[in-house]
């Protein structure tokens, strides 16, 4: 996933708009959300339910919050591997032996952080559950077309 | 024969605690998840009732229609384990029933185990371990609505999530499954305070009652890894079975299946009550 790539922004953009869920839940939000996965970066201006705005890197005035992961854990997310729930939750979960999940007591930072401010990403929680969820479906690969290359 | 449920109301720790209840015969109690309450168990209580069991769930301290005991909720499990055991106590005195609980259920039955198991005739942990520390930090610092504002919608979709595929795919089930949750806050906050503090594991050595240990393959919150641990702490007395297709729901996911593995389970293992 090119999450710097104008053209997918562009779908995400109009994806979310069309997505009555994500519109709902961002009635009353006036804030920007980053999405961050390694060193490619998608900034959204969400406003009264639309998304107004994109960039592919971050404006001098910042973000309100963003969600941050390295490139292999949101491609676990896009290929529908993990939940986002999972990938977004501390804990010790996905581990080969019992040794290491002990490990550090067994606490261990959620593979996509929630950074920012907490407040607000708190009250848009469902808002970027509905953004997960449309990130992924936009920036799966396309199924492939049965015949094509005859 | 059908089985109708009833609603009822008993005093425990001088609270006013709901469950329901179908059928006679041996009691077999259903102990709910996190935040929710025994609407969870509504699919499966006709089902033991049907094979002979008196089916009862109860909504815990704070949850459903129980008030919580001076109107304060539990954190850890053993307060939670412990009611449940007066519980059990008071509706069917000296039934030995059979007990099964999940998630904060399947915890609460491990502690059950390593505390009162001669009283049982058989313990069913589902999607529950004798150590809940490394599935999830101790949320305490978010157990008020001030001092988190994700809290209530996380538990919520936590819960959602990790149902088994096929029932993930059913939106109805999603949004019955979801409003079977709203006791997410205050209560469900100090559940998983309960689950992120829960340890059992030195005392499980002892265990006097067959105990089967249940887990789904889609539920991400239990690796498999971590339930045949706990298991293997109770020894011979336990059972393991992983249940393709199924998340952190068995009861509500597919209550036909369960009924029978759990009756099978008794008929073969436990010495019934004459």
């Amino acid at each position: 996933m090119k999450l710097s790539d104008p053209a997918l922004q562009e779908r995400l953009r109009a994806a979310l708009d069309a997505d009555e869920e994500f519109a709902q839940e961002t009635r009353w939000f006036d804030g920007s959300i980053l999405l961050e996965a390694g060193g490619e970066r998608c900034w959204l201006k969400v406003y009264r339910g639309a998304v107004i705005d994109h960039l592919e890197f971050v404006p001098p005035f910042g973000y309100t919050f963003k969600l941050a992961g390295s490139a292999a854990a949101w491609d676990l997310l896009v290929r529908g591997e993990r939940t986002f729930t999972d990938l977004a939750t501390p804990g010790s979960r996905h581990c080969d032996t019992l040794e290491e999940f002990a490990a550090e007591g067994g606490y261990r930072a959620p593979e996509l952080a929630i950074e920012g401010n907490g407040i607000e990403a708190g009250r848009m929680h469902l808002a970027i559950l509905r953004l997960a969820a449309v990130l992924a479906a936009v920036a799966a690969p396309a199924p492939a077309v049965a015949g094509a290359g005859r | 024969m059908s089985h109708e449920i009833t609603g009822r109301y008993v005093s425990v720790d001088g609270t006013r605690t709901f469950y329901d209840e179908c059928g006679a015969g041996l009691p077999f109690i259903g102990v709910h998840t996190a935040g929710a309450d025994a609407r969870e168990w509504q699919y499966l209580l006709p089902l033991m009732a049907e094979r002979g069991y008196h089916a009862i769930a109860l909504d815990l301290p704070g949850h459903g229609r129980s008030y919580p005991v001076d109107w304060e909720p539990h954190r850890t499990m053993h307060q939670h384990a412990e009611f449940v055991h007066r519980f059990a106590q008071t509706v069917r005195p000296g039934a030995r029933p059979v007990l099964a609980g999940c998630s904060i259920g399947g915890c609460m039955a491990f502690d059950v185990a390593a505390h009162h198991s001669a009283d049982y005739t058989a313990i069913i942990p589902m999607e529950g371990l004798a150590d809940g520390t490394p599935i999830l930090p101790h949320p305490g610092e978010a157990e008020r609505p001030a001092w988190s504002t994700s809290w209530k919608p996380f538990l919520e979709f936590a819960a959602v999530e990790s149902l088994g595929k096929p029932t993930l795919a059913d939106p109805e089930k999603v949004k019955e499954l979801w409003w079977q949750h709203q006791n997410a806050q205050q209560s469900g906050n100090g559940d998983i305070q309960a689950w992120a503090s829960h340890d059992v594991r030195d005392l499980l050595g002892d265990v006097r009652c067959p105990v089967l240990v249940i887990a789904g393959t889609d539920d991400f919150w239990l690796p498999e890894l971590l339930v045949r641990a706990s298991a293997e702490l109770i020894g011979e007395q336990a059972e393991v079975r992983i249940l393709d297709d199924i998340g952190h729901y068995p009861m509500f996911e597919d209550p036909e299946m369960l009924a029978g593995l759990i009756d099978d389970f008794v008929r073969a293992r436990a010495v019934v009550p004459a």
